[in-house]
């Protein structure tokens, strides 16, 4: 059976849905209208796709910019959410030389902070953050430890890594 | 609604009711800030992880090309390493992906853990005759390079994976019958007939168990070339092979076509008996062993001590496995096999008999039980022939009838058996990734593999047969049914089996 367009689509919104849903959260909309967003979103992307509007498709990078573009138009439209939008920072218009070496800098921070943890602590984080589609759950069956297990590691490693994160910020 | 609660929300990880929480947090724009500062850390953890590199092996932090605290290379020559195989003072073996994104298993030799010439040599012996060699039985050679310099140095060998076990990894959980000691030597003579009619004629030199990989469909593989020798070359005065598997001139250097006879036929006997070859072999005879007339013959001269005296070559072995009768005998092989070893004699006697079907019955039951279980009131000869499941013998048709005949048989007889063994034939089928509309092909001699250990499957081996959900049930079903054999023989008056039907 050869793969299909779709199947191909259904795979990549399995894999970075969750990502897509929370870069949309973290513009502070309510969970339901980041999820429609979120949704209309990828809709966006396969219909571009078949229409052959699409150069390049980098996920989930292309997604989490539909995404985002969507949102800050509804931030923009809904008058109810102006004190929202005025707490929320103005999407980027070109990478922002500054903004792009304070990333590094702050992927380095959480690295460092990663390398003191414990082997399994960073197993769990490579199995959940840097495993397409990754969750508690998948983790959990693959090191043969209990759901509560994982996520007891999990909030602690997030908690150390938060620290590193406010501790270096100036 | 806490600070806990909402960050376990944006982990995915809430417990609680998640509808009720996000209905709370549509009302509640101080909770969606705090959420939205969660996403935040949540995306910007994401984009660490996918800044960085994990060790295959260690999960450690890797910057370099290897990882600083187990040494595992991380992506030599192009191809991602995924995880270490096999990790030993020579080096080490990885599952990795090519750019296609093809798994390879890509072979790594550290010339600062092994600097001798002679591993060097057996290295690049192996990517030569790799390159030069196409079978479906011997893994296809991808690439062969070699990274660093000096005592740094590392060369790799990227050959197709084969995705499956060692035999010799299967002999702690299984015991091999006497029919796939048939299949295997089958498949491996006919590598063996493959190299031996190349030009110049290529030996192993290193035929044993572990070398023999049996992949998920039960086909052989025969891998490890390192030790590969072309006939008439100058190498060959180099002792290379392994002991007990050896025939002796090897040791002096001397090869030729039947040494990978002998090697097999040394294999075949560990997996039979489940005791180093040597310890066989030094008794000179094999009459003691618990095969078929035939089977032992054909052993016997595959490891004649003597080259002359053994196959002379692949093809002759080939002809003569062809005209073995072992498979029918398993039935007795296997009920003799726990009572006695290969240098017993061979004549059993009636108690030792007895007390050998008394172990199998307790044990929860064995094949002869079940079957006379099932067939008590048939012919010797009609019993004999349902249970002959030999894949080369019967057409599919027939041995997918010989298993309904019998299920239907055994459900007249016991109704519980018949039921648990209607089950396990649709779990199977349920199970089994064949073409075969009805699954004959794979269900029967699983069957009566099962059925030959009557309900003493393990869970590992149950898993081969599907996904977990079906070998959990298998092994479920498989405790049911020893319980309920176990309790049907107490009442049936144990006597020894009938000889089978004269051919």
């Amino acid at each position: 059976m050869t793969t299909q367009p779709l199947d191909l689509w259904d795979d990549a919104i399995r894999r970075h849905d969750r990502q897509v849903y929370l870069s949309v959260l973290a513009l502070g909309l309510p969970p339901e209208r980041a999820r429609e967003i979120t949704q209309a979103a990828w809709t966006r992307l396969v219909e571009q796709h078949r229409s052959g509007t699409l150069d390049r498709i980098e996920l989930p990078g292309l997604a989490i910019r539909q995404a985002r573009f969507l949102a800050f138009n509804d931030l923009a439209r809904s008058r109810t959410e102006k004190r929202v939008l005025a707490a929320v920072p103005d999407p980027p218009e070109a990478p922002d030389t500054e903004r792009v070496v304070g990333d590094r800098q702050e992927i380095a921070r959480v690295l460092a902070a990663l390398a003191t943890c414990s082997p399994t602590a960073r197993k769990v984080f490579r199995l959940i953050y840097a495993t397409p589609g990754g969750t508690a759950a998948t983790a959990a069956a693959e090191l043969g430890l209990s759901l509560q297990r994982i996520r007891q590691i999990l909030c602690e490693t997030r908690r150390h890594l938060r620290r590193a994160l406010a501790e270096e910020t100036p | 609604m806490n600070r806990d609660d909402l960050e376990l929300y944006v982990m995915g990880l809430y417990e609680g009711d998640v509808a009720a929480l996000e209905r709370e947090l549509a009302g509640d724009p101080a909770a969606r800030a705090i959420v939205a500062d969660e996403a935040n850390l949540e995306l910007r953890l994401r984009d660490a992880a996918a800044a960085a590199t994990f060790c295959p092996a260690c999960d450690d932090l890797v910057a370099g090309a290897r990882c600083d605290a187990c040494g595992v290379a991380i992506r030599p020559g192009g191809y991602v390493v995924e995880r270490v195989l096999v990790s030993n003072a020579h080096g080490r073996m990885y599952v990795a992906r090519d750019a296609d994104g093809a798994q390879v298993a890509l072979k790594e030799l550290a010339f600062v853990q092994s600097p001798t010439l002679q591993a060097i040599a057996a290295f690049e012996r192996e990517a030569k005759f790799l390159r030069a060699l196409e079978h479906p039985a011997i893994p296809r050679f991808r690439a062969s390079f070699q990274e660093g310099s000096g005592v740094h140095t590392r060369y790799y060998l990227a050959q197709a994976l084969v995705d499956g076990a060692p035999l010799d990894a299967r002999l702690d959980e299984h015991f091999f019958s006497e029919a796939e000691i048939v299949g295997i030597a089958r498949q491996v003579l006919d590598v063996l007939v493959y190299l031996q009619g190349l030009s110049p004629m290529v030996i192993h030199r290193d035929i044993k168990p572990a070398n023999l990989l049996v992949r998920g469909d039960g086909t052989i593989a025969v891998v490890d070339f390192g030790a590969a020798h072309v006939q008439g070359s100058t190498a060959g005065s180099t002792t290379i092979g392994t002991f007990g598997y050896m025939p002796i001139e090897q040791l002096a250097g001397e090869v030729d076509a039947t040494t990978d006879l002998y090697a097999l036929g040394a294999s075949l006997l560990h997996l039979l008996t489940r005791r180093e070859p040597w310890r066989i072999l030094q008794g000179g005879t094999l009459d003691g062993l618990n095969v078929g007339r035939p089977m032992r013959a054909f052993l016997t001269k595959l490891t004649a001590a003597a080259p002359r005296d053994r196959f002379r070559s692949a093809v002759e072995a080939r002809a003569a496995i062809d005209q073995l009768d072992a498979p029918r005998r398993s039935v007795r092989a296997l009920i003799r096999r726990p009572a006695t070893s290969p240098a017993a004699p061979r004549r059993t006697s009636r108690w030792s008999m007895v007390a050998a079907l008394a172990v199998v019955v307790v044990s929860g039951g064995g094949y002869f039980g079940w079957s006379r279980l099932a067939l008590r009131n048939a012919e010797r000869a009609s019993a004999e022939r349902a249970w002959r499941l030999d894949a080369e013998q019967v057409n599919h048709a027939e041995r997918g009838a010989t298993a309904r005949e019998t299920e239907r048989a055994l459900a007249e007889d016991h109704p519980l058996a018949g039921a648990l063994l209607t089950e396990y034939i649709a779990l199977v089928e349920q199970s089994c990734q064949c073409a075969n509309p009805t699954c004959a092909d794979q269900v029967t001699p699983r069957i009566a593999e099962w059925g030959q250990r009557a309900g003493q499957i393990s869970f590992t081996e149950a898993k081969s047969l599907g996904t977990p959900e079906v070998a959990t049930q298998l092994a479920a079903l498989s405790r049911r049914m020893s319980d309920c054999l176990t309790r049907a023989y107490s009442s049936i008056p144990i006597s020894a089996p009938a000889k089978p039907p004269a051919r």
